[in-house]
């Protein structure tokens, strides 16, 4: 048991460096010491506040350090009750400034919250298990494949034999189809579990009981374990009482329900049914040779007593994976234990997050910039009440507390609509998703948020308020608004570094939405299939089991499948083209290793491709053409027939590098030990777009689809798609009666899921970037104008003295464009930047700068020229001699 | 201006490393005047106390080796040297002589 890793960073950056590493050790002794001692949660309270101690000397010495006058200034001075109501009463003076600097703070509290609070359950997630960070996964790696499923006999012989971690586990994830009383049957997404282990650090169950150890014995009874949501469904049991005892029907087989888990659980990520998993030996026995077990991927976990047991646990799991080896000449395989959420999530969580927390804080600093930008046009209107007040004899840091407290008061409303609205937004979202998020993600807003909220007012009064009032109280500029009679003060060069720093902000943050909006508008557009409108796609899946044992191999029940539901299909009034596939455009279905044939002796290259199996037709009915050689036919899809593919414009170049794929051979990865055929490469057709923006994906692959349990339907008609569903239904239930007939939909509306999410994001993207865009227009322009309105009385002069308006408005606007100019470059440099860290991103976002940046760079120059040329062209046509009389 | 007598905290703690011997580090120090006193004074306070009584060379400390257990992380042992003695005593005599004829404490504490 260790302490959470944020504590602990924070005790660590506490403690004086010199001492670290054994002040560290011994509160991570006494954690664990009073961890058995009394509970593990009152030692992480003990932890909590020994580092706040920590934390408060720290701050302590570093206030010791810091000069007296500014150790005066307490934060009962910084926020006194006066202050916040002379703030109150400024903000109700001028409501519309007001207003807009509350609802535009109000807006980029409430999306960093969003940001904040997302970041946060993706990069610092806990497993809510006892001993959830001491839990982990077992992965195998091999020298050529990488990472590959562990064999059925090294999870038995883990799960039987392995002593050093406190508890090891098995898992596998699987879709059933499930019938609960009449209704047609669906897929739910459940779990085979090991009993015992699982039932040890799974919560306790509302009703019923958790599985057992003799529920996995070969013939026990069938019995499954559902989780809450399931049982309070209004088409399923609507919270029935008496549910224990019923049957549930799984793909065909009725099990007997027996317990009910809470909500909050969803072993192994977001799963909502339990079964038995059997590992015994007659399990693998009745699966022998070839069979169901040996091609599941079972995964295993193992909880430790200890993180630094970490190496003889795997020591000795690798000692026993090698013992259940059958091939003991195959290649080098190392065991490695793998922190389970890291595992779940393929590590994927913390760059994700930071991303995302980086582009939340840069819209909030680019905003907290701007209002910071309004306030001191109207700072630049009070400086000489300032000055006055300072010859007075009021200290610099009184006058800054009360620009605080001003702004605290347009800050702390905005953060308190900002936190309303995103729980709000929270509170819409949540239900649509909770049941699919990963059960570790704790998703309601917590103290914590609020803290953040609390800390972001802070942050942007700062920013917005005490910068201006710092640079408007400062001596000089006090000392220059006490002898100049009115107008405004001037705020020296100053003004120039923050127009340049507002402007790289603006132009960065506004490029990146852009690309990203660009990259988004391509995943949610439309694909290259000719009419999709016109096709209806079904999702078919027959039960596996229905094959018979080795029966995936069995090309012979599989062609006479496909062929059947072809016939069906086709016989369909209507249907004008049926085809079958494994995979849709847009559906990110199978991705694998494929090795490519060495013209030159070379070793095979490896490639990660989309691999699709297609029946025959499918590339006519997608509208595809060969572009090269030829498509697939209905003889290429027999048993026995030679093996042939056809390749995607983008395989060509991603893998062939724009070489002619023709007569070319490939190989999927090996799988169970056999060597995989050679298959040629016959033709060459466009990309159908069957994984937008995946990273790993370098092209596509279309084999002949002989057949396999689950299967894409295309049907395209003249008529309206939606009309053939019923006879859709009719047609397979002719062919089988248990098949499950699921997500029909046309094909525009395949994978929708997705690009909901997609257009989500870019309706978020584009409310931001509308708002920054606005404010960065009239932070640039008050900025901009305000440097030369200051300037007015120099004009005066200098035309009095005979300048012609062309040399003034030309010293005027070199200044502006100077400062313009090192505004756009620091942009345009920070926007590269960003843009590169895109590549942390999930999704490959496609595009460029090349037209965002120079579009958002030419509108700011606009708005910052004619910010100067506005007020300079007034200057000028004012009468010199009362240019000079004003100011 | 060199001490003349230990603080409260001071006091503590040195007695408590003198009192463990050759297993003085944090971890029993707290819990040795948590144990006899009923005080769980926080780690923090304890750790700056014994720097603070470093930097007076009232104690000194070095690190232990790595252990088998725990990671292998190694430990602070402090040990008190002979200034820190000779101010314990001095404080000790301090005070008694402060204590000495208050009839109001004696009273109290009898």
């Amino acid at each position: 048991m260790n302490p959470s890793r944020i504590w602990r960073a924070v005790l660590r950056f506490c403690l004086p460096s010199e001492r670290r590493d054994d002040i560290d050790a011994d509160l991570i002794e006494e954690f664990q010491l009073r961890g058995a001692e009394a509970s593990p949660r009152a030692a992480r309270r003990w932890y909590r506040r020994q580092t706040l101690g920590f934390l408060t000397h720290r701050v302590g010495r570093v206030a010791g350090d810091l000069p007296a006058n500014i150790r005066r200034c307490h934060p009962g001075r910084w926020l006194s009750v006066t202050d916040l109501k002379v703030g109150a009463r400024l903000a109700a003076r001028q409501p519309m400034a007001s207003i807009t600097s509350i609802l535009t703070l109000a807006t980029a509290i409430g999306l960093a919250l969003l940001g904040f609070w997302l970041a946060r359950g993706l990069a610092w997630p806990e497993l809510p298990i006892e001993g959830g960070d001491r839990m982990y996964q077992v992965r195998i790696h091999e020298a050529e494949a990488g990472r590959v499923v562990a064999s059925p006999e090294e999870v038995m012989m883990w799960v039987a034999d392995a002593h050093v971690p406190e508890d090891v586990g098995a898992f596998e994830a699987f879709t059933p189809p499930i019938q609960i009383a009449d209704e047609a049957p669906r897929p739910i997404e459940g779990a085979r579990v090991t009993p015992g282990p699982f039932a040890r650090i799974a919560p306790a169950p509302l009703l019923g009981r958790h599985l057992t150890e003799a529920d996995a014995l070969p013939g026990a009874q069938p019995v499954v374990v559902l989780r809450e949501y399931v049982w309070q469904h209004p088409r399923a049991y609507a919270g029935d009482p008496d549910i224990l005892g019923s049957d549930l029907s799984i793909a065909g087989v009725p099990h007997t329900i027996v317990g009910v888990l809470p909500d909050a659980w969803g072993f192994p990520t977001s799963h909502s049914l339990w079964v038995p998993l059997s590992l015994g030996q007659a399990a693998l026995d009745a699966a022998v040779p070839d069979g169901e077990l040996r091609t599941r991927n079972i995964r295993t976990w193992v909880v430790l007593e200890d993180p630094t047991e970490l190496v003889p646990a795997t020591q000795e799991l690798s000692a026993l994976a090698l013992g259940a080896r059958v091939d003991r000449e195959g290649p080098d395989r190392t065991v490695t234990l793998v922190p389970y959420i890291e595992a779940a999530t393929e590590g994927a969580g913390t760059p994700v997050a930071l991303v995302i927390t980086a582009f939340f804080v840069a819209i909030l600093g680019g905003v907290a910039l701007n209002v910071s930008t309004l306030v001191l046009a109207r700072c630049a209107q009070r400086s000489e009440e300032l000055a006055v007040r300072s010859a007075l004899g009021a200290p610099r840091a009184r006058l800054l507390s009360q620009m605080f407290s001003e702004s605290f008061v347009l800050s702390a409303i905005a953060a308190t609509i900002g936190t309303l609205a995103a729980v709000r937004v929270l509170g819409l979202i949540i239900p649509f998703v909770d049941q699919d998020m990963p059960f570790w993600m704790n998703l309601s807003m917590g103290r914590s948020d609020l803290i953040t909220a609390a800390l972001l007012a802070v942050l942007v009064s700062s920013v917005a308020g005490v910068l201006p009032a710092l640079r408007v109280t400062a001596r000089r500029r006090v000392a220059n608004a006490l002898q100049s009679k009115g107008g405004a003060a001037s705020l020296g060069r100053g003004t120039g570094a923050m127009l340049s720093t507002q402007l790289a902000v603006s132009v960065a943050v506004l490029t990146v939405s852009a690309l990203l909006l660009e990259g988004f508008a391509q995943f949610t557009g439309e694909t290259v299939v000719t009419e999709e409108e016109k096709v209806l796609t079904v999702l078919l899946r027959r039960d596996p089991l229905r094959f018979g044992p080795g029966a995936r191999g069995d090309a012979l029940a599989h062609h006479q499948y496909r062929t059947e539901i072809e016939s069906a299909l086709a016989a369909i009034p209507g249907a004008d083209q049926v085809a079958l596939a494994s995979s849709l455009p847009r559906v990110h279905g199978d991705m694998g290793p494929l090795e490519l044939e060495s013209t030159q002796e070379a070793d095979p290259t490896r490639h990660l491709a989309q691999l699709v199996r297609v029946g025959p037709g499918f590339l006519e009915l997608m509208g595809s053409t060969a572009l090269q050689g030829r498509l697939l036919d209905a003889d290429d899809a027999r048993p026995g027939a030679r093996r042939v593919a056809v390749v995607s414009e983008s395989f060509v170049v991603e893998v062939l590098g724009g070489r002619s794929p023709l007569g070319r051979r490939v190989r999927l990865g090996a799988s169970n030990g056999s060597e995989p055929e050679w298959v040629e490469i016959v033709g060459l057709v466009p990309d159908l777009e069957m994984a937008p923006g995946s990273r790993t994906v370098r092209g596509e692959i279309y084999f002949p689809l002989v057949g396999d349990w689950m299967l894409y339907a295309t049907i395209r008609t003249s008529g309206d798609p939606v009309a053939l569903a019923p006879g859709v239904r009719h047609a397979v239930a002719e062919v089988e009666s248990n098949i499950l007939v699921t997500d029909m939909q046309t094909l525009p509306d395949v994978g929708w899921e997705i690009r909901a999410g997609f257009q989500g994001g870019s309706a978020v993207l584009a409310v931001v970037g509308v708002l920054v865009l606005l404010l960065s227009l009239a932070g640039v322009y008050a900025l901009a104008s305000l440097a030369v309105t200051r300037r007015t009385r120099e004009i005066g002069i200098r035309v009095a003295l005979g300048a012609s308006s062309r040399s003034v408005l030309r010293t005027v606007l070199r200044q502006t464009a100077l400062q313009l100019g090192t505004g756009l470059m620091g942009g345009a440099a920070l926007a590269f930047a960003l843009a590169r860290a895109t590549v942390l991103l999930p999704v490959a976002i496609p595009g460029s700068l090349a037209l965002a940046l120079p579009v958002v760079a030419l509108l700011m120059a606009l708005a910052g020229v004619a910010a100067a040329w506005i007020p300079a062209r007034r200057a000028l046509a004012v009468d010199p001699m009362e240019a000079l009389r004003t100011h | 201006m060199p001490k003349t007598t230990l603080g409260e905290l001071e006091f503590l703690v040195l007695l408590a490393i003198l009192r463990l011997g050759d297993s003085a580090y944090g971890v029993p120090i707290a819990r040795e005047i948590d144990r006899r006193i009923g005080r769980d004074l926080s780690r923090a306070t304890i750790y700056v106390t014994l720097q603070r009584m470093e930097e007076y060379g009232l104690v000194c400390s070095e690190m232990s080796e790595p252990r088998d257990a725990g990671g292998g992380r190694a430990r602070r042992y402090y040990r008190v040297l002979d200034p820190g003695l000779e101010l314990a005593r001095r404080s000790k005599a301090a005070y008694s002589t402060m204590w000495e004829g208050l009839a109001a404490l004696e009273e109290s504490t009898s």
